[in-house]
């Protein structure tokens, strides 16, 4: 059994500007879990990618799976407050993160084409309008906000892991009908 | 941000498509932090890292790297020079500072060890 990573360190106010892990989360939480021994031995990663890190705790929570050290873990936010959170979310559970304000995987790519083993995310997908997503001021609904359909977020991503820059990755999304 | 990072950041401004990589860095405030010696780790990256910006990038450091991977198989790659690359690429962070793409010259600062690498509307 893996503890759940430890997020005193978050106060409810730094949870105005992120996500706070919900029910979303710790699904991700247990499907890592649930393959734990895979993750570690089949594809024993060496790099990481979690798109959206929000606290960092799917993050931190795959660190404690590997190990600290064994892979670089490379977290993306939006939100410079979530990146920063991150890190501290890390830290607090000593596992080294590696945060990087940029929205999805912008600025890594090209360069990680056909370089990163594990793509981790649970995306933005409460239906909203585009125009919400897209003029929204606050950084804490960029990270429920999924657009038409709820959709928009994750469309955009599919084809950048799946297609377009053809990952290979294990991904673990969170998808509701 | 530790160098490692570093080594895969490129810049993604609208048409800005080729020498964007890597990024320049300046007024960097840097502090090194011990971690554990992990060989296999070290081994199982090198083939993912871009070797000669990070011999441009630990010059702009003032550490000097063999322009040449070493020849010999990942295998026996000797301890010393993983030492140095353990070094340089896990231990080396960056907290403060800039990133200037030499293809646009447009700057990534770096804040509290984070790069940000967002563009505003009329850049992407």
């Amino acid at each position: 059994m893996i503890p759940t990573p430890k997020l005193d360190h978050i106060s409810s106010k730094d949870y105005e500007n992120v996500y706070e892990p919900a029910e979303d989360t710790f699904l991700l939480l247990d499907a890592l879990e649930k393959d734990a021994e895979f993750l570690r031995n089949e594809i024993a990663p060496c790099i990481s990618l979690e798109i959206g890190s929000g606290t960092g705790c799917v993050s931190t929570f795959l660190g404690k799976i590997l190990g600290d050290g064994k892979a670089l873990l490379l977290c993306t936010d939006i939100n410079p407050y979530a990146s920063y959170i991150t890190i501290k979310t890390g830290y607090n559970n000593s596992i080294q993160l590696e945060s990087i304000t940029t929205d999805l995987a912008n600025g890594l790519l090209p360069r990680l084409y056909h370089t990163v083993d594990i793509l981790c995310c649970n995306p933005p997908y409460v239906v909203t309008t585009s125009e919400e997503l897209y003029s929204s001021k606050s950084a804490i609904e960029r990270a429920w906000a999924g657009g038409l359909n709820g959709r928009e977020v994750i469309d955009k991503m599919l084809p950048l892991v799946d297609v377009k820059y053809n990952f290979s990755f294990y991904s673990f999304t969170i998808i509701i009908d | 941000m530790r160098l490692i990072t570093h080594n895969m950041l490129q810049c993604h401004a609208k048409n800005c498509n080729s020498n964007n990589f890597p990024l320049q860095l300046s007024q960097v405030e840097i502090v090194n932090q011990e971690t554990e010696f992990n060989p296999m780790f070290l081994r199982n990256m090198l083939p993912k890292l871009e070797w000669n910006a990070l011999v441009k990038t630990a010059l702009q450091i003032n550490v000097t790297l063999p322009t040449v991977l070493p020849e010999s198989t990942t295998d026996d790659l000797d301890e010393e020079f993983l030492k140095t690359l353990h070094g340089i690429l896990l231990e080396t962070h960056i907290l403060q500072g800039a990133m200037t793409c030499p293809n646009c010259n447009r700057v990534y600062p770096i804040k509290d060890g984070i790069p940000n690498m967002l563009l505003n509307e009329t850049e992407a």
